[in-house]
């Protein structure tokens, strides 16, 4: 029993279950931000060197045309969810196939995550629990927040948003004394192709912001949104850089490229008068809050675009089979956390850019064609 | 081999037969009142024997029904009964404005000439001299306003009665509330008698706009509900669901508002309360004042309010009475006792048991020591302690305050001493569960209270189980599940998430009455509550002052401050 108040803009966006531009905004920073500080520094660090802070920022850049193009084709096709606007584009089968490629990535993507998670858990604190503890809890949370959706998932980070802002600023002042900024001094050493190729892994990353095109019809205003979208990417881009430049500072770039889970190694080297020290359980928790919730966003994008790739009317049915689905491909999809890494950080910026501009450009290129030629065919009769 | 049937399996079949007879037999259809018959839309009869024997029966003859059967003043032509019930009536209002006024001022103003026909006019429009009178021909009326603690006064020969409300019962005086007590503040609180409640209301809120519908809830009881709220400030929408979520209600009883409060609520499997209660009419007009619905129960001095947030659990009606600064601390402390009550012991838990490099060392080695010898792990030695505290919380709540008291200090201090002494708990977790029991105290809303110590059980086992991951991931799915709950459609977390800036001013800090410029969201028909520019400050220095200190220095000006000075 909801009610319906219409009236005013203010309640109508509380009361109708959609998100606001300033949930968008935080989602975007929530994806972008809460998985990609474990392993891209170091993966960065062995690339580029004291320079690893700058693909940061540089990786913002192929995300610029992807949020028009995703807020594009909300505009193109205003109200219609991604399966049905596909299938309209592309015609019944190859529609469908399109959608199960979608699926298969944010399924892939979810997975990832959580074994990323549980690995960091497992192998940092508690080495003696089985990962599938870890791997199963995590879906199940995930699961819970799917169930919940977006609503709940976009509420959950505006709670979620103060505190890891404070945290990170407390690490910045708890650690300002440490950096040296000798150490990422010359800038730019690398030459401009090895940058180009090393900021693709930051932007396979802030790309994951293509499951928006599942959510394009629970925009607040179907149409807008590339602002806070893409100031919500920016935004973690600073964040990440500010945080690269800590950890360069602190740890310098041959140790940095040699670390398996730099974001931990920057939280254990708080240390605050004789008392405060040793806190990363702390902020790990926090933080891996933000990363349970992001496994909520990505397999409610899963469960939303299984359900109307089905044709369903409900997507609750489908929380726990995907659940299964995840769990099976979190712990089977890779051996190990090394494995992991490493193709996370070789050939899937390929693949993942591949998915995440690649396609969305085609389809508004060919949704903007056929709606010209629609527009001349009414012309002409 | 396997003849005989397992006793789980007999169980089992007789189980599922009985499911089954009870399918074919459908719906199990609602019981019948017992042998009251069904009155509606009966009428009275004509014949005043005949009346007042109709409804003895009806109520059974009670030995507290009063039946005083008598001849109106002028002459013996009019035969007359009053009806009423023992106890719930004011006898001395029946006696002077009834009885007196029928049997002996009718006599001394006689009217010309009496017809029987004119008899009941006669009797309502000139003699009976109390106040509030109604007319009913219908025998369900009557039997309703008796029970009600009204006198039915029944003529002979006429098939109406005249209905006079002669209500009052023992009942208890306006008092100060226990709950809710407050150091600035009215120390009036609600009480069991619906009309005085409502009346409470109308002395705080003085405004045409105030409006009270009634409802009669509960089949048996009939218990009298009231929904108040603010005409052109609480939305029609609001309104109307409530309304239609009162309508919905079948019960036979209501006795407290929470039976109301089971009913109307959004998510019933929720731990946290969403609706608000409170003894307090300054606490339930100014809900109501922001565009919420209140619900006043007979029978109890509790109010509902509803909608609410977990914002307005935690504000106490004090808040609004001291001065804004200490209220941002004590909103922010509140806030802070919110998750130290609920986390406070899995993290001990956690850090003992996974994370102890998170303590600084000196600590850890005092704790170590401290735990030295101790037979249990960090988490039975919590729950032995919890649950303690549980059990000497609910023994003392009941007890008169002069057991209760020294039940409270040998439960606390020789218990927990001697159980430290005796090595069964660590000194260190008495402290931790102790932090936590006086953090819940801080909590104003005893509901949200009651809702963290039960979220407190499983934040143990999971810290218990998986340390520090447990916590995070039970804090994970509490979050989810506090976001995604609603209380009358309007989201629980709010105004935090999600955010409303408007609403903000009164939530860890609340600004200046002057500041607070509008309403909460809640109430978007109207909403702005204080007008511009209302900041006092120190009056404006007057010209003449200002030019008398320039010329002569400031002891010719006699009135002394900035204030002008009479010329003459």
């Amino acid at each position: 029993m909801r009610m319906d108040l219409k009236k005013t803009k203010g309640v109508a966006i509380i009361l109708l279950g959609r998100i606001s531009g300033r949930q968008l905004f935080l989602l975007t920073w929530l994806l972008a931000f809460a998985t990609s500080i474990i392993y891209l520094p170091a993966a960065l660090a062995v690339r580029l060197q004291q320079d690893a802070w700058i693909a940061f920022l540089l990786g913002v850049l192929p995300i610029i045309p992807m949020w028009l193009v995703i807020i594009g084709l909300g505009k193109v096709f205003p109200g219609l969810s991604a399966m049905e606007w596909s299938r309209e584009l592309l015609g019944n089968t190859r529609g469908t196939l399109l959608g199960l490629v979608f699926m298969a990535f944010f399924t892939f993507l979810a997975g990832v995550v959580v074994r990323i998670s549980g690995e960091l858990f497992s192998i940092a604190f508690m080495p003696e629990t089985p990962l599938w503890v870890f791997i199963i809890t995590a879906v199940v949370a995930g699961g819970y927040a799917a169930w919940h959706g977006l609503e709940s998932i976009a509420r959950g980070t505006e709670i979620l948003f103060p505190f890891i802002i404070l945290l990170a600023i407390f690490q910045v002042l708890a650690q300002v004394r440490n950096v040296d900024l000798k150490l990422i001094e010359p800038f730019f050493i690398s030459s401009p192709a090895r940058f180009a190729a090393a900021s693709l892994i930051p932007a396979a990353n802030y790309g994951e912001i293509v499951v928006f095109i599942l959510f394009l019809p629970s925009l607040y205003r179907p149409g807008s949104g590339t602002r806070e979208g893409l100031s919500g990417t920016i935004f973690s881009a600073v964040m990440l850089a500010i945080i690269g430049v800590f950890m360069l500072g602190i740890f310098g770039p041959a140790e940095l490229a040699r670390m398996n889970f730099s974001g931990l190694e920057l939280a254990q080297n708080v240390r605050v008068g004789r008392f405060f020290e040793r806190l990363e359980s702390l902020v790990l928790g926090i933080w891996m809050m933000a990363i349970f919730l992001k496994i909520g966003l990505l397999y409610h994008g899963v469960v939303i675009g299984l359900a109307e790739w089905l044709r369903l009317k409900n997507y609750r049915n489908l929380v726990i089979p995907v659940g299964i689905v995840l769990a099976f491909t979190a712990f089977f999809a890779v051996p190990n956390y090394l494995n992991l890494t490493r193709f996370m950080t070789t050939t899937w910026p390929f693949l993942a850019l591949g998915v995440e501009l690649g396609l969305p450009v085609l389809l508004l290129l060919l949704a903007v064609v056929k709606k010209g030629r629609k527009k001349k065919d009414g012309q002409t009769h | 081999m396997g003849k005989r049937p397992v006793p789980l399996q007999v169980f089992m079949k007789k189980l599922m037969d009985r499911k089954k007879s009870e399918a074919e037999a459908g719906d199990i259809p609602p019981s019948p009142p017992v042998d009251t018959p069904d009155l509606a839309g009966e009428a009275l009869g004509i014949p005043l024997k005949e009346n007042v024997s109709r409804i003895k029966s009806i109520l059974g003859d009670p030995g507290d029904l009063i039946v005083r059967e008598f001849w109106i003043g002028w002459g013996k032509q009019v035969r007359a009964a009053l009806i009423n019930i023992d106890g719930l009536i004011d006898k001395n209002f029946a006696a002077d404005n009834i009885l007196k006024s029928l049997m002996l001022e009718a006599r001394m103003t006689p009217p010309q000439e009496v017809s029987p026909q004119d008899a009941y006019e006669e009797v309502k429009d000139r003699a009976l001299s109390a106040g509030e009178v109604k007319e009913s021909r219908e025998i369900n009326t009557v039997i309703d306003a008796i029970l009600s603690g009204d006198s039915v006064l029944l003529l002979d020969g006429f098939d109406q009665a005249i209905i006079i409300s002669t209500k009052g019962w023992p009942k208890r005086s306006v008092g100060e509330p226990d709950t809710d007590k407050v150091v600035r503040g009215p120390r009036e609180g609600f009480t069991e008698t619906l009309r005085d409640n409502t009346a409470l209301m109308r002395r705080k809120i003085r405004s045409p706009r105030l409006r009270m519908e009634a409802f009669k809830l509960g089949e048996v009881t009939q218990t009298d509900v009231v929904m108040v709220y603010l005409a052109g400030v609480c939305p029609q929408e609001l309104v109307a669901e409530v309304r239609t979520r009162l309508k919905r209600i079948r019960i036979d009883a209501i006795l407290e508002s929470g039976y109301i409060e089971d009913f109307i609520e959004d998510s019933p499997y929720s731990p946290f309360p969403q609706i608000f209660h409170s003894e307090r009419p300054d606490s339930v007009a100014g809900d109501v004042l922001e565009g919420r619905v209140a619900i006043l129960v007979d029978g109890t001095p509790f109010a509902l309010t509803m909608p609410i947030s977990i914002n307005s659990l935690m504000q106490a009606p004090e808040d609004y009475y001291e001065r804004p600064h200490i209220a941002v601390m004590i909103r922010s402390l509140r806030y802070a006792s919110l998750i130290i009550s609920l986390i406070l012991p899995s993290f001990y838990i956690a850090v003992i048991t996974f994370h102890q490099e998170m303590l600084p060392t000196d600590l850890i080695i005092s704790i170590a020591a401290g735990r030295e010898g101790m037979p249990f792990p960090a988490i039975v030695e919590a729950f032995i302690l919890e649950i303690a505290l549980e059990i000497l919380r609910e023994a003392s709540i009941r007890l008169p305050g002069g057991i209760g008291q020294p039940v409270s200090i040998v439960g606390a201090l020789i218990l927990g001493q001697a159980a430290v002494q005796a090595g069964i708990v660590s000194p260190a977790m008495v402290i931790i569960v102790a932090a936590t029991a006086i953090a819940s105290f801080t909590i104003p809303s005893f509901s949200t209270a009651i809702a963290l110590r039960l979220l407190r059980f499983p934040f143990m086992i999971l810290a218990a189980i998986m340390g520090m991951w447990g916590i995070v991931w039970g804090l994970t799915i509490l979050l989810i599940h506090l976001t995604s709950l609603r209380s009358f459609g309007l989201p629980y977390m709010g105004p935090f998430a999600p955010l409303q800036l408007s609403d903000m001013k009164d939530t860890f800090y609340r600004l200046h009455w002057w500041n607070m410029r509008t309403r909460p969201t809640i109430s978007y028909l109207n909403r702005t509550r204080v007008p511009k520019d209302l900041k006092p400050g120190p009056p404006p220095v007057h010209p003449d002052v200002e030019q008398n200190r320039d010329e002569d220095g400031p002891e010719k000006n006699e009135g002394g401050g900035d204030y002008p000075v009479g010329k003459d």
